[in-house]
C-alpha cells in the first residue's frame, strides 16, 4: 500500500511539476532558514555547559541599587567566602581581561584577552592542556598559559613550553602550558592566563583582602546540595548577603549568584562585564522567526493542497467507491504530505550546508553543521515529521470527506468554510509579513538613531591612545610634544573614555545629602581641555583650569545636580566631597551618554586630573592622516618600544552595538524570506483560484467585460486579505517591537507611517504577484474555457 | 432474493419546497436478473442507482440488501457490504488517471487488504478475460473510451460482485464500441451476475431482462 501511496505521489509530482516546485520549494527554504536559526539558538544557548560541573558553578553579581547591578565582586569577599561557607567547594578570582604587548625572538604583537587567574583555574573550569602539567602550570608567578593559536603564532611548529615571552617590555614569562583553543561557547575568551601569584604582591586589593572594592570576577563552585533548587539557591544567597552585611555594615549591596550556563545570555542587564555576551531576548525572537518561517511555509502546503482538492476530489470519490475507506485516505494524503517534507527536508539539508558560511558571515559565528549529531538528526527529522503532519492534515482531513455522489458528477463546488479557511492561511501569513517587516523597519530606524543620536558631544574625528609602557611616566613630555604640533594640539588626557564607563563610586557626600542614601556616581578623571576636546556643552559655571586639582574642583552633570537637590544655579560654588577630598563644584556639564544608550544617564562626576590613561585628540577629516602621522612620530620617540595603536571614538562607540547590528541583519534575511515564501504560495494560490474562475472569465468576456476590469475583479479578493492581514499585524507589531525598544533607555517612538509602509510593500507584492495570474486568465480565449464543459 | 426496497422516498429541501427525487419507490430484485431503467432528464434513474449502491441515503423507506436491513445499518457497516457486493460502472469511466490500467485494476483488492501473491493473480486473470493484457501498462488517457470503459467494467468486476450498477455504461462510447460492451454486460448476466443499468436507448435496454420506467421520481 506504501509503495502504492509513493508511486502517485510521485506520479503527481511529475505531473505538476511547477506546483510541486512551489511545493516543495517553499517548505525546503522555509525548513534551511530554520535549521539555520536553530542552529544559532543551539550554540547560543550551549555557552558554559561544556565544563565539568557547569551546573554547580556560580558566579558572584553585585547590585548597588536598581540601575546598577555588576558582574563583579571585591577581591576579599571572593578568596574568603569558601572559609566561611563550608558548601563552597571551591573559588575561582578572575581580574578583568587586559591587553599585552607580547614579545617572542624580537617579533611584537598587541594582544588583547589576557586574564590573571588563581592557582586553581584549570581544576576550577574544564580547558584542557595539550602541552604541561595541570598539577604545577600555574604555580610559577611568571608562569603563562597560552592557547594553540598563540602558541603557533609565536612558537610556530617549535615546542612552546619552557619557552618565554616578554610582556610589556619587562617581564618575562615563561610558558608552562598550551591550552586548547577556547571553544566558541564560552564567555571566557582568552589568549592567556597567568597565575595571580603574579600581582599578589603588588595588588592593594589582593594584599588587604579588601571587601569594598568592586573589581574581580568571582566564580564558586558549590555542593550540589546548595544550589539543587531554587529555595535552596536562594539560601545560599541569603547566607552569602548576611555574611557581607555582618562584614562591611555601613553598605548596602544586594549579592546573587548567575549560574555559569547563564552567564552568555542573562548578563544584559549587568555592568562592568566580560564583552560580547548574548541576549537571551534575541534568542526568543530567533526561535518565534524559525517557527514562524516553518509554519508559513507549512501554510503554503495546506493552501496549494486545498486549493487543488478540486482536481483530487474525483480521485477521493472514486477511491471510496471501490473500496477505501476514510481512514485509509487520510493515511493517502498524510504520506504524500510527508513524502513532500522528507523530500524538502533534503533539499534543505543540500541548502543549509551551502548556505552556512554565509550565514555565519552575517551572524559572526563559527557554526558547524553535523548530520550525524544524533541530536541534529532527529531534530531535522522532528521538522520534517511535524511539517509533514500539519501541513498534510487539512487536506487529508477535509478531502477524505468527500461524498462520492457529490464529487463524481460533474464538479465539486467547494463550501464556504473551505474558502474561509484557506482565506484565514493568507491572511496570517500576510499577517507574519507585515509583522516581520514592521520588525524590520523599526530595528532599521532604530539603529540608525542609535548611530546618529547626539550624545551630548561631537563623536566624530576624536582619535585615541592609551597610554602603555613608558608613556605613562613621560605624561608631560607627551602634552608638551602632542601640544607643540600643529595637528594634535587640540588634545586631552583622560581616565576613561565617555563610552561604556564602568566606573562608580559611593564615596561622595554633600550639605543636606541623606545620610542613608546610596547612590552610585560613575565619574571620570579629566584634563583642563576635556570639556574643549569633546565639543560638551557647560550649563553653568567655568571648566577646569590648571590647577583645579589643587583645590579639588569638581564639574557635574545635569543629572547629579537634580539628584542632589538642587538646580543649575546653585549647585555652582556647592561644597562636595569625593572620595574623602572635599571641593567646590566648579560647573554644570549639559546631560551626556557615557554609557550605551540601552541605559539612561546616570549622575556623573569629573574631577581634575594631571595624568591619565587616554589620549583623546580631535582631528579634521583632512587632517587625519597627518594627525596619525604625528602621533606616530610623537609615540615612537617617546615611546620606541611600544607600536602606536589608535582607535577612532566613532568606531568605538559603534562597537558597543554589534550585538543589535547582527540581530538586526539576521532578521532583515529571514524578514525577506518569510515573505518571499509567502509570496510563493500566494502566486500558486492565485494560479489555482484563476483556474477555478475559468469558465467565469469566459463567460464574462463573452458578455463583454475587459482584461482590466477581470484583472480588478481576480485581485480584489486577495487585496481584501491583504488589508485584513494588515490590521490583524498592527497590534502584534506594535507590541512587539515597543518591548524591543524598552531595552533601551533612548529609542525611537514606533510611529504610523511604519505600519503604512510595511503595509504598502506587501500590498505591492502581493498585487504583482496575483495579477500576473490574473492578468493570464484575463487574456486568455474564452472560447476555451467554454467549449471544456 | 437479491434486495428489495420498499416505499422509498427521496427529497431535498429547497426554498422552503419539498422536491422529490424520489417517490414511492417499490422493488424487488432477484439475483441473476438483468434490469434496465430508463426515463427523461431528471427523472431520478441516476439517484435510485445511486440508492441501490448504497452511496446516497433516503428519507423515508426500507432497503433489504441479502437479508440486510440497509437504512438501519451503520455507515461503516453498509460499507462493508457494497464493497463486498457491488461494483460500479460509470458514464464516465472514472479510471485513476494517475494509475496505469493494471494498477487501477489493483486498487480494489489493495483496499480490500487481499495479499500480494493473491492479487497479482487476480489481476492477471481479469486482464486475461479481457483480452487487455498488452494495455497493462498503459495509463487511461493512452486509451480509447471504449478500452476504458472495458477497463472500468473489469475494475468492477474483480472483486466478483453479485451486483453490477451500471450509469450509462455507453454514453460516452459510439455505437460499435456501445455494442460491444452491452454484450459483454449481457455474457457476465448469463454467467450469473445480477446488472441494473440505467439507460437512455431502447435498443440497448432491450439486453435487459426487464425495464422499469421513471418519470418525476416515480415508477411507472
Amino acid at each position: 500500500m506504501i509503495k502504492n501511496y509513493v508511486k502517485i505521489a510521485w506520479r503527481n509530482f511529475v505531473q505538476h511539476k511547477w506546483y510541486s516546485f512551489l511545493n516543495i520549494g517553499g517548505l525546503a527554504t522555509g525548513m534551511a532558514c530554520s535549521i539555520l536559526i536553530l542552529l544559532w539558538v543551539q550554540n547560543e544557548s550551549s555557552y558554559d555547559s561544556f565544563h565539568a560541573n557547569a551546573n554547580e558553578i556560580f558566579r558572584l553579581t553585585a547590585k548597588a541599587n536598581e540601575d546598577f547591578h555588576a558582574a563583579v565582586s571585591p577581591a576579599g569577599m571572593i578568596l574568603e567566602l569558601p572559609e566561611e561557607m563550608p558548601e563552597i567547594e571551591s573559588g575561582l578570582l578572575m581580574t578583568k581581561p587586559f591587553d599585552a604587548l607580547v614579545e617572542v625572538n624580537g617579533q611584537k604583537f598587541k594582544e588583547g584577552a589576557f586574564y590573571f587567574a588563581e592557582e586553581n583555574f584549570l581544576d576550577f573550569f574544564t580547558f584542557p592542556l595539550i602541552a604541561g602539567d595541570s598539577k604545577t602550570a600555574m604555580e610559577q608567578p611568571n608562569g603563562i598559559l597560552i592557547t594553540e593559536t598563540m602558541a603557533k603564532k609565536y612558537f610556530g611548529n617549535d615546542q612552546a613550553l619552557g619557552k618565554t615571552m616578554k610582556i610589556n617590555n619587562e617581564e618575562t614569562f615563561q610558558v608552562t602550558g598550551v591550552l586548547a583553543d577556547v571553544p566558541s561557547n564560552s564567555h571566557l575568551q582568552f589568549k592567556a592566563i597567568l597565575p595571580i601569584g603574579h600581582i599578589a604582591k603588588t595588588d592593594q586589593d589582593l594584599i588587604n583582602k579588601v571587601w569594598d572594592s568592586f573589581d574581580y570576577y568571582g566564580y564558586f563552585h558549590f555542593e550540589k546540595d546548595a544550589v539543587a533548587s531554587v529555595e535552596a539557591l536562594a539560601n545560599t544567597e541569603d547566607k552569602i548577603n548576611n555574611i557581607y552585611a555582618e562584614r562591611m555594615p555601613e553598605f548596602e549591596i544586594d549579592f546573587s549568584l548567575q549560574a555559569l550556563t547563564d552567564i552568555h545570555l542573562h548578563s544584559s542587564n549587568l555592568q562592568i562585564d566580560i564583552p560580547g555576551h548574548g541576549n537571551s531576548q534575541y534568542v526568543s525572537i530567533f526561535l518565534l522567526v524559525a517557527f514562524i518561517i516553518l509554519v508559513v511555509a507549512c501554510i503554503n502546503y495546506m493552501n496549494l493542497a486545498t486549493a487543488r482538492s478540486s482536481r483530487r476530489a474525483r480521485e477521493v470519490g472514486l477511491r471510496k467507491v471501490i473500496g477505501a475507506d476514510r481512514r485509509q485516505l487520510v493515511f493517502q494524503f498524510l504520506s504524500e504530505s510527508l513524502i513532500v517534507s522528507f523530500f524538502s527536508l533534503i533539499l534543505a539539508v543540500g541548502l543549509v550546508y551551502v548556505l552556512l558560511p554565509l550565514f555565519n558571515d552575517l551572524a559572526q559565528k563559527e557554526l558547524v553543521f553535523r548530520i550525524g549529531n544524533p541530536m541534529v538528526w532527529t531534530t531535522l527529522i522532528a521538522i520534517a515529521l511535524a511539517s509533514g503532519l500539519v501541513s498534510g492534515s487539512y487536506p487529508a482531513l477535509f478531502l477524505s470527506g468527500f461524498k462520492p455522489v457529490k464529487v463524481l458528477k460533474g464538479r465539486l463546488k467547494l463550501s464556504k468554510h473551505n474558502l474561509y479557511f484557506r482565506n484565514g492561511l493568507v491572511v496570517s501569513q500576510f499577517a507574519v509579513s507585515v509583522l516581520l517587516l514592521v520588525g524590520t523597519i523599526v530595528i532599521f530606524k532604530q539603529l540608525n538613531f542609535i548611530k546618529d543620536k547626539n550624545l551630548g558631544y561631537n563623536k566624530s574625528n576624536l582619535i585615541y591612545i592609551p597610554m602603555e609602557g613608558e608613556m605613562w611616566g613621560k605624561q608631560e613630555a607627551l602634552q608638551a610634544a602632542l601640544a607643540e604640533n600643529r595637528f594634535t594640539n587640540d588634545f586631552s588626557i583622560v581616565s576613561d573614555l565617555p563610552a561604556s564607563l564602568v566606573t562608580g563610586d559611593f564615596d561622595i557626600s554633600w550639605e543636606g545629602k541623606d545620610p542613608e542614601q546610596q547612590v552610585l556616581f560613575p565619574n571620570i578623571a579629566t584634563d583642563e581641555n576635556f570639556l574643549d576636546v569633546f565639543q560638551m556643552t557647560l550649563k553653568n559655571g567655568r571648566g577646569f583650569s590648571k590647577n583645579s586639582f589643587e583645590n579639588n574642583d569638581y564639574l557635574v552633570n545635569e543629572t547629579a545636580a537634580k539628584l542632589m537637590g538642587m538646580d543649575l544655579r546653585n549647585i555652582v560654588g556647592q561644597k562636595l566631597s569625593f572620595r574623602g577630598k572635599s571641593g567646590t563644584v566648579i560647573g554644570v556639564i549639559q546631560d551626556f551618554n557615557f554609557k550605551p544608550l540601552q541605559y539612561a544617564i546616570e549622575p556623573l562626576i569629573v574631577w581634575h586630573s594631571e595624568r591619565g590613561a587616554i589620549t583623546v585628540v580631535r582631528t579634521t577629516p583632512q587632517d587625519t592622516e597627518q594627525t596619525i602621522a604625528a602621533l606616530e612620530e610623537i609615540y615612537s620617540t617617546l615611546n620606541p618600544a611600544y607600536p602606536l595603536v589608535y582607535n577612532f571614538m566613532d568606531a568605538n562607540l559603534d562597537a558597543q552595538y554589534r550585538g543589535e547590528q547582527q540581530m538586526g541583519a539576521i532578521f532583515n534575511v529571514f524578514a525577506l524570506l518569510a515573505i518571499f515564501i509567502s509570496c510563493m504560495g500566494l502566486y500558486g494560490l492565485s494560479a489555482f483560484m484563476a483556474e477555478q474562475r475559468f469558465k467565469e472569465i469566459g463567460i464574462r468576456k463573452v458578455l463583454g467585460a475587459s482584461a482590466l476590469r477581470m484583472v480588478n475583479m481576480l485581485s480584489k479578493d486577495f487585496l481584501k486579505l491583504v488589508f485584513i492581514a494588515f490590521i490583524v499585524a498592527i497590534p502584534l507589531a506594535w507590541y512587539g517591537m515597543d518591548r524591543w525598544l524598552q531595552e533601551f533607555a533612548f529609542h525611537i517612538e514606533i510611529q504610523w507611517w511604519m505600519f503604512v509602509a510595511a503595509g504598502m510593500i506587501v500590498l505591492v507584492v502581493a498585487l504583482s504577484t496575483v495579477s500576473y495570474q490574473s492578468l493570464r486568465a484575463s487574456l486568455s480565449s474564452p472560447i476555451k474555457s467554454l467549449r471544456t464543459e | 432474493m437479491l434486495l428489495q426496497l420498499n416505499n422509498i422516498f427521496k427529497w431535498v429541501n429547497s426554498g422552503g419546497q419539498r422536491i422529490f427525487l424520489l417517490k414511492d419507490i417499490n422493488l424487488e430484485v432477484q439475483e441473476g436478473e438483468f434490469i434496465s431503467v430508463m426515463g427523461p432528464s431528471g427523472s431520478g434513474k441516476s439517484t435510485l442507482l445511486n440508492v441501490i449502491g448504497m452511496l446516497d441515503g433516503f428519507e423515508e423507506g426500507e432497503y433489504t440488501f441479502l437479508d440486510e436491513p440497509v437504512h438501519s445499518l451503520k455507515e461503516k457497516h453498509r460499507a462493508n457490504l457494497y464493497k463486498e457486493y457491488i461494483g460500479f460502472v460509470f458514464q464516465q469511466y472514472h479510471l485513476l488517471d494517475d494509475l496505469t490500467v493494471q494498477e487501477n485494476l489493483e486498487m480494489p483488492l489493495l483496499y480490500k487488504k487481499i495479499k500480494g501473491t493473491e492479487r497479482k493473480a487476480m489481476v492477471a486473470d481479469m486482464l486475461d478475460r479481457f483480452n487487455i493484457v498488452g494495455k497493462k501498462d498503459l495509463f487511461p488517457a493512452q486509451l480509447s473510451g471504449g478500452q476504458q470503459q472495458l477497463v472500468g467494467i473489469a475494475r468492477a468486476l474483480i472483486s466478483s460482485p453479485k451486483l453490477i450498477l451500471a450509469d450509462e455504461p455507453t454514453g460516452n462510447l459510439n455505437s460499435s464500441q456501445g455494442e460491444e460492451i452491452m454484450a459483454l454486460f449481457k455474457q457476465l448476466n448469463d454467467e450469473g451476475v445480477t446488472i441494473i443499468q440505467v439507460t437512455h436507448s431502447e435498443k440497448n435496454a432491450a439486453y435487459g431482462s426487464r425495464i422499469i420506467n421513471l418519470l418525476d421520481g416515480r415508477m411507472i
